[in-house]
């Protein structure tokens, strides 16, 4: 027998509205939620750092230490457990594509360089402070590998449809719910 | 002839976005009892849309190449092997209607004779002889023989009986129980005298050409009684009715499942009960009245009076696990669903019970075929017949 679930009741057709998604989302997955959330809020201050830095600059101090700062490194914990419930879990393992991977190939280069850069001051290095002589020989490079592997990887994966896409198509979709349900009649 | 290129083409921008958004969070895998049974991945919900998305990508984008002939039967049969009992959509945490989603595809599939040959039979009976077993049309109501059943009367209750229940020799009881209550509750009620296929046998294997047809034909029959209410023993034409032709009939005429209707009627004190069911009793909810039309307390209500011994199922209500009878997958792979259906036996038996009431045609079939091939002491009947055993 499949596996007993608990899902709360809801009405068919679905009404679909941008609080029934998130509140479907939070309840299925916090994990899955917050691996989403933070993936956006890092990839939008990230555009936003690197095409307004030019113009705004110490402006966006605040944005480089908490909102990509900050929540990076909480990001990086989040993603670690999140990678190791993909490698556990068969259910997830099975609806994943090529594409996927090769995208979480391009988190990882994210994650190591983005604490690469974050480790000349906190938080990885007042905690780890080790790390600072383990990446210290990819600290010139790291700056240039997260700022045009973010490019290439926005390319890569609208191109074969992957991360980006699904997170516009989600984005637009939520943005634009407005599916009434149909039934009325009883 | 079969035209793999053209398959989902019938889907249009919000199908293309909701399989991008998918989050493959992988929830619907988990839950699939076909997948389960058959640990084939293409019955796996999330693989489906995973290889739907990849066939849409190939048309959309350049330098891809058309999706190939393998491919594309590959998902297609991935399709047809589910009960469409929409425990995948109740996991889903975007909460995207893929009940619709499958039927929309299975469509395409048929449109493009990409569907399986016994489900082109399905069409086929119903266009000849206005029912899915291709049994004459002229016998539809030898069932009423010897029953106070009223034919095409004016009368304030339809009762649509469905093609399981009028031809299925193994449902005389269950429709029989169902005249019963209607008799001693007092109702104004008739039978139509040329009732047809209601249509859900062609929306599920996607041969939806032929839908219009059948649905005039009921509408125009149920309008010559006058009646304002219509009741139905099995969820499938009561999810139809309620879903496409109250787009025609609209608040005119009130649709109630025949639990619904016992309900109010016990309610209405119109039938009252002698006694209760000695017997240990459990309820399988069927998933097209429980998950899809939302009728979950009214069977409880009822059996709270009519059964001393009940005791619940687990996988139940709102989270109710397929019978394995639904979405015609019985006819696409008969030893798979028998199967599925044997381990809802089990749990019937793990339980306790020795009566499993339901409230489907489809599920009693199934269920049945699968108490008597594991030769179980669990006794498969219809909700209408516990009932009617009962009344004054």
């Amino acid at each position: 027998m499949p596996k007993e679930t608990s899902a709360p009741r809801k009405k068919y057709p679905p009404e679909v509205s941008k609080t029934t998604v998130i509140k479907g989302m939070l309840r299925t997955s916090l994990l899955d939620s917050a691996f989403h959330l933070l993936m956006a809020i890092l990839l939008i201050t990230g555009l936003i750092m690197d095409i307004l830095g030019p113009w705004l600059g110490g402006w966006l101090h605040w944005m480089r230490q908490i909102a990509h700062g900050y929540l990076g490194a909480f990001f990086v914990l989040i993603f670690i457990v999140y990678l190791a419930k993909i490698l556990y879990s068969k259910k997830m393992r099975t609806v994943l594509t090529a594409t996927n991977y090769v995208d979480f190939l391009f988190y990882i280069a994210f994650v190591i360089t983005g604490i690469t850069i974050a480790s000349v001051n906190s938080p990885w290095i007042t905690y780890i402070p080790e790390l600072a002589e383990v990446l210290a020989p990819i600290a010139s490079y790291a700056p240039t590998i997260h700022i045009t592997g973010t490019y290439v990887w926005i390319l890569f994966s609208t191109v074969f449809p992957g991360g980006f896409l699904h997170g516009l198509a989600s984005a637009y979709l939520i943005r634009h719910l407005k599916k009434r349900s149909k039934r009325g009649i009883q | 002839m079969m035209t793999a290129k053209k398959f989902l083409d019938n889907f249009g921008r919000s199908e293309t976005l909701w399989m991008y958004a998918c989050s493959r969070c992988g929830e619907c895998v988990d839950v699939c009892p076909v997948y389960e049974k058959t640990s084939d991945k293409y019955t796996a919900p999330g693989f489906k849309i995973k290889k739907m998305r990849g066939l849409i990508t190939k048309k959309l984008a350049p330098f891809t190449g058309s999706p190939s002939k393998e491919s594309v039967e590959k998902v297609v049969k991935g399709l047809y092997e589910c009960t469409l009992c929409g425990r995948c959509w109740s996991v889903c945490p975007y909460n995207y209607d893929l009940v619709e989603l499958w039927e929309k595809a299975r469509e395409s599939a048929y449109g493009n004779g990409l569907a399986p040959e016994s489900l082109q039979q399905v069409e086929e009976a119903i266009v000849t002889e206005k029912n899915i077993f291709k049994r004459p049309h002229s016998r539809r109501l030898d069932w009423t023989k010897d029953l106070d059943v009223p034919v095409g009367e004016k009368a304030d209750t339809v009762y649509f009986v469905g093609c399981l229940m009028s031809y299925r020799g193994q449902l005389k009881p269950a429709a029989s129980a169902l005249a019963s209550i209607l008799n001693a509750a007092g109702e104004s009620w008739t039978i139509l005298k040329d009732e047809v296929c209601c249509g859900v046998p062609l929306k599920f294997s996607g041969a939806t050409k032929q839908l219009d047809a059948l649905m005039d034909t009921n509408i125009r029959a149920i309008e010559a009684t006058g009646a304002r209410k219509i009741v139905f023993s099995c969820p499938g034409c009561y999810r139809m009715f309620w879903q496409e032709y109250s787009k025609v009939l609209g608040k005119r005429v009130r649709m109630m499942h025949e639990i619904e209707l016992i309900d109010e009627l016990v309610k209405s004190g119109k039938i009252k009960f002698n006694g209760k069911l000695q017997e240990r009793m459990t309820y399988h909810d069927p998933c097209e009245l429980s998950r899809l039309s939302g009728v979950i307390d009214e069977p409880r209500n009822i059996i709270a009076d009519i059964a001393k011994g009940f005791v619940e199922l687990p996988n139940n209500k709102f989270n109710v696990a397929c019978c394995g009878g639904g979405g015609l997958y019985k006819s696409v792979d008969t030893e798979s669903s028998i199967g599925i259906a044997g381990e809802r036996i089990a749990q019937a038996e793990q339980v306790g019970a020795t009566i499993l009431a339901t409230a489907c045609p489809s599920c009693i079939m199934t269920l049945g075929q699968a108490a008597r091939s594991r030769k179980s002491k669990v006794k498969v009947i219809d909700f209408a017949e516990a009932v009617a055993q009962q009344i004054e």
